[in-house]
């Protein structure tokens, strides 16, 4: 029996789980969240069964069905026919969808367990009004992100992918309804507004990537003929596309014996299909200049913040260029002006170094974590383009469970946080458990009366500024400290986490990242090599403030005093996260670490996946082994120690006040420009927001002076014609017709006095006439 | 004999009657007046009718005919007269045709 037949299963738990929520156990919180987990539960086994069977069927299954040029276990149904090809839909499993769906389904089993506590089930005067909405959404992400993985082509990868955005949009504005008031953007606005603000941004800003993911299907589809992976991927089809351009006119022609030159434009297929589909990766994985939404995207509830915007829905970007390598892989080898993978490169690793620096001068504790989300994901994108591509794939891997425990850790900090004023709460109270903060102090009215006429600031994004401390906040690190007493099991785990992140040896992110930076050293690509060190470092420094301003030194605050150990639904996942943050990197050791001869499953297995049908010379050369490089290890180390300890020295070596300034705050201009994120938000504020909102001001100006005074002017001349039609049919129509009658009338009023009612009388001029008639007659004859 | 009276005088008396007739028809209030009048007059084109039969056409028996034709007609006519005249009477309590006037404006 092979149960990679079963794997359209995977994701269809989860959608039966949010069909039955939705539809019958939305009343009883307990049972929905157990359907939601339990659908988990089945995915994750019949996941983790997949992978058991596909390492036991090993590499000469994988190697044989790269030789005959399919995908080793996928399963296809027709879908749509359209035109001549057929859409299909079905499964495709190869080592690197494989090595997803477990990592999807225990990542997201975790993240299922621990929202139990954070929503606060054990707790029925807390519990969120909500509960059950939220597992249904997340049923329905798991759903949409395990399709994704396992989709066999682009079409069907781009239903699921909106499908995780769709998720995504409705979890990050969960908390729409709170009336708390947030600082936003120099003023007060409610909370909720705020969060359904984020998540329109996220929305809006991932649809400008689609876009481009989208016309990249279509491209695809259209000189291919198909976007079936195991067809594109196949050296015929590639070959025949790195020779195809598309674009207007004709390369050359004929002209009485003269060749004339191009007209109109032809541009290389492929590499116009990589650029598009990347486009989408840098949308949904948050890359420069699309990763502004990923930061307000934490306004969602910090489970989902974990799930979906750090380990599963960003990494799909990532997923996307891994799975669409081949054709990155092969536009670059044709060469055909841009290379597409030195793009990809380019993006990653800028977005890895500027959102290290942004994530320095946070203070909100999942904004950090965000930033650092987005730096990771830079980290990935430049692995994979610069063809690190294990390394890419293994560091989403290991950095899924590490950033996943740090976030579920930060989950477990503020609802601790929040417990001073969770018990002050009156149960009556209680219709938002989140609440918290000061009551706003200015409503702003939105009642107003609705004007066609937009305020560009009502649309602004979120944006918290330090320079307006909230004593109330409890999600800012100034708030926090010495928490590691109140809150042990939160304190080790997240200290897991920070130390996988910051890459200290054995701990997950330590090996991944060694071997991204590895790879661009040894291939002589030593700018990314640099760069990505120094990203490192960065890395260490922020998270070593992170780690020292929230859990050592003194509490700060009466909330941090006050805090207290969330229930043991959210420790146990952060207990179990942080065994894989710390273990699951021993899966890509590498082959070699000086005498000792290790063999890097890992490795030589998920390498299979790019060369899958691009013939046997391609494997073998994927199947190289790996050696560890004492040189680029060490000195990643010691970039990382560098980072903790000048953290150390900035942050830890005194206690500071709740309300004093960051020390590196001195340094004014820069410190602001780090803080609001090098005012990306206020370019795009001030340029495509208030852009679209002043071409919308004058549009509407048109609208109401020019096209609405074309049809008033239509108007106003009808009911001038109207006025002659009307005199015309008073004074002619009319008085024609009441001619007619009057006519008619006087005529009768005459003509009836002959008629006398007095049969004599008609007799007599019966009797006259005959006499007159007669003389006439006798007259004439 | 025949001969000693004109065919002249004939038409003469008939003529006479009629003029009486069309008299007591257009002059005479009296509905029952009027039938007679109408009578009168039927009765003096019978008259002309027998007189011109006689001196004219002696052989052809058409005159005659059409005579005594007139006769039963004008007796159909009395009779559908004064039933008409009866029923007025009832509902109007006269026959003076210058108080029957409903068909007047």
């Amino acid at each position: 029996m092979s149960f990679a037949q079963y794997a359209f299963l995977v994701p269809l738990f989860p959608l039966l789980a949010f069909v039955v929520i939705v539809l019958l156990t939305n009343r009883s919180k307990r049972l929905s969240s157990n359907i939601a987990i339990g659908a988990m539960i089945l995915s994750g086994i019949l996941s983790y069964l997949i992978f058991f069977q596909a390492i036991g069927e090993g590499s000469e299954h994988v190697l044989a069905a790269a030789h005959a040029g399919e995908a080793p276990w996928s399963m296809m149904w027709d879908w749509a026919p359209v035109g001549l090809s057929t859409i299909q839909v079905g499964t495709y499993l190869d080592p690197l969808s494989i090595i997803m769906i477990v990592m999807v389904t225990t990542v997201g089993l975790m993240i299922f367990w621990y929202s139990q506590g954070y929503m606060n089930i054990q707790d029925a005067a807390h519990t969120d009004p909500l509960y059950a909405r939220f597992f249904a959404y997340l049923s329905l992400f798991a759903a949409g992100m395990l399709g994704y993985v396992i989709s066999p082509n682009l079409v069907q990868a781009i239903v699921f992918w909106e499908v995780m955005g769709l998720c995504s949009f409705l979890l990050i504005g969960f908390w729409f309804g709170k009336k708390t008031g947030v600082y936003r953007n120099g003023r007060w606005v409610a909370e909720g507004d705020a969060n359904s603000n984020a998540a329109k941004k996220a929305f809006l800003t991932t649809r400008v990537g689609d876009v481009g993911f989208f016309l990249g299907i279509i491209a695809l589809g259209a000189v291919a003929g198909t976007t079936n992976y195991s067809e594109v991927f196949t050296m015929g089809t590639l070959d025949r596309l790195k020779e195809t351009f598309i674009g207007f006119g004709t390369p050359t022609f004929a002209f009485g014996g003269m060749e004339i030159p191009a007209v109109g434009i032809a541009i290389p297929a492929l590499t116009v299909i990589s650029l598009l589909l990347f486009m989408g990766a840098v949308g949904k994985s948050a890359q420069f200049p699309l990763h502004v939404w990923l930061p307000d995207a934490m306004a969602g509830p910090t489970p989902v913040s974990a799930m979906i915007h750090a380990a599963t829905m960003v990494a799909a970007g990532v997923f996307l260029i891994a799975r669409m390598y081949p054709v990155f892989a092969a536009a670059s080898e044709a060469s055909h002006g841009v290379n597409p993978l030195n793009v990809v490169a380019a993006i990653g690793l800028f977005t890895a170094l500027f959102a290290a620096t942004i994530g320095i001068a946070q203070n909100d504790i999942k904004r950090i974590l965000a930033f650092s989300t987005i730096s990771q994901l830079g980290f990935m994108v430049a692995a994979i383009g610069s063809g690190a591509w294990v390394a890419g794939v293994f560091h989403m891997l290991t950095h899924a469970f590490f950033k996943a425990l740090l976030f579920l850790g930060s989950g477990s900090v503020i609802h601790g946080m929040e417990h001073l004023h969770m018990s002050h709460d009156s149960p009556g109270h209680a219709d938002s458990p989140q609440e918290h903060g000061s009551e706003l102090p200015h409503a702003p009215d939105h009642r107003a009366t609705p004007s066609l006429v937009v305020d560009a600031n009502a649309a602004a994004p979120v944006w918290a500024v330090r320079s307006v401390a909230n004593p109330d906040d409890p999600q800012d690190i100034w708030n926090m400290g010495g928490l590691r007493h109140k809150m042990p099991i939160t304190f080790w785990t997240y200290l897991m986490g920070t130390l996988a992140l910051t890459g200290i040896p054995i701990w997950a992110g330590f090996w991944s990242k060694d071997e991204i930076l590895a790879h661009t050293y040894e291939t002589h690509q030593t700018f990314v090599w640099i760069v990505l060190t120094l990203t490192a470092g960065l890395t260490a420094f922020y998270m070593a403030r992170q780690l020292i301003l929230v859990f050592f030194g003194q509490p700060r605050t009466a909330m941090a005093r006050e805090a207290k150990e969330s229930p043991w639904t959210m420790t146990m996942p952060l207990v179990v996260l942080a065994i894989a943050a710390t273990l699951v990197g021993l899966l890509g050791i590498p082959d070699r670490i000086g005498n000792f001869v290790f063999g890097s499953w890992f490795h030589h297995w998920i390498a299979l996946v790019p060369t899958t049908g691009l013939g046997p010379e391609a494997v073998i050369e994927a199947e190289a082994p790996t050696e560890m490089n004492f040189l680029v290890a060490g000195l990643s180390v010691l970039t990382a120690l560098v980072g903790w300890a000048l953290g150390y020295w900035v942050y830890g070596r005194r206690q500071f006040t709740a309300t004093e300034r960051d020390p590196l705050a001195r340094v004014r201009f820069a410190w602001n420009t780090l803080q609001n994120g090098y005012y990306m938000d206020a370019l795009y504020r001030n340029t495509f927001i208030r852009g679209s909102v002043a071409l919308s001001n004058g549009l509407a100006r048109f609208d109401q002076r020019i096209i609405d005074g074309i049809v008033n002017g239509v108007a106003r001349i009808t009911v001038a014609v109207s006025a002659v039609g009307r005199w015309i049919d008073t004074y002619i129509v009319d008085g024609f017709v009441n001619g007619v009658g009057v006519v008619t009338e006087e005529y009768g009023r005459i003509m009836r006095l002959i008629q006398t009612g007095f049969v004599q009388n008609y007799l007599l001029v019966v009797f006259v006439s005959i006499l007159v008639l007669s003389g006439i007659y006798l007259a004439l004859r | 004999m025949v001969e000693s009276v004109p065919l002249g005088a004939y038409l003469v008396v008939a003529a006479a009657l009629f003029a009486i007739g069309l008299y007591g028809a257009l002059a005479r209030r009296h509905a029952i007046a009027i039938l007679m009048g109408v009578e009168l007059m039927l009765n003096a084109v019978n008259v002309n009718l027998v007189a011109f039969w006689r001196y004219l056409s002696p052989a052809n028996m058409s005159g005659q005919v059409f005579a005594t034709f007139i006769i039963a007609l004008a007796a159909a006519e009395a009779a559908i007269g004064l039933a008409l005249f009866i029923a007025i009477y009832r509902s109007r309590d006269t026959v003076s045709v210058e108080e029957v006037n409903l068909m007047k404006w």
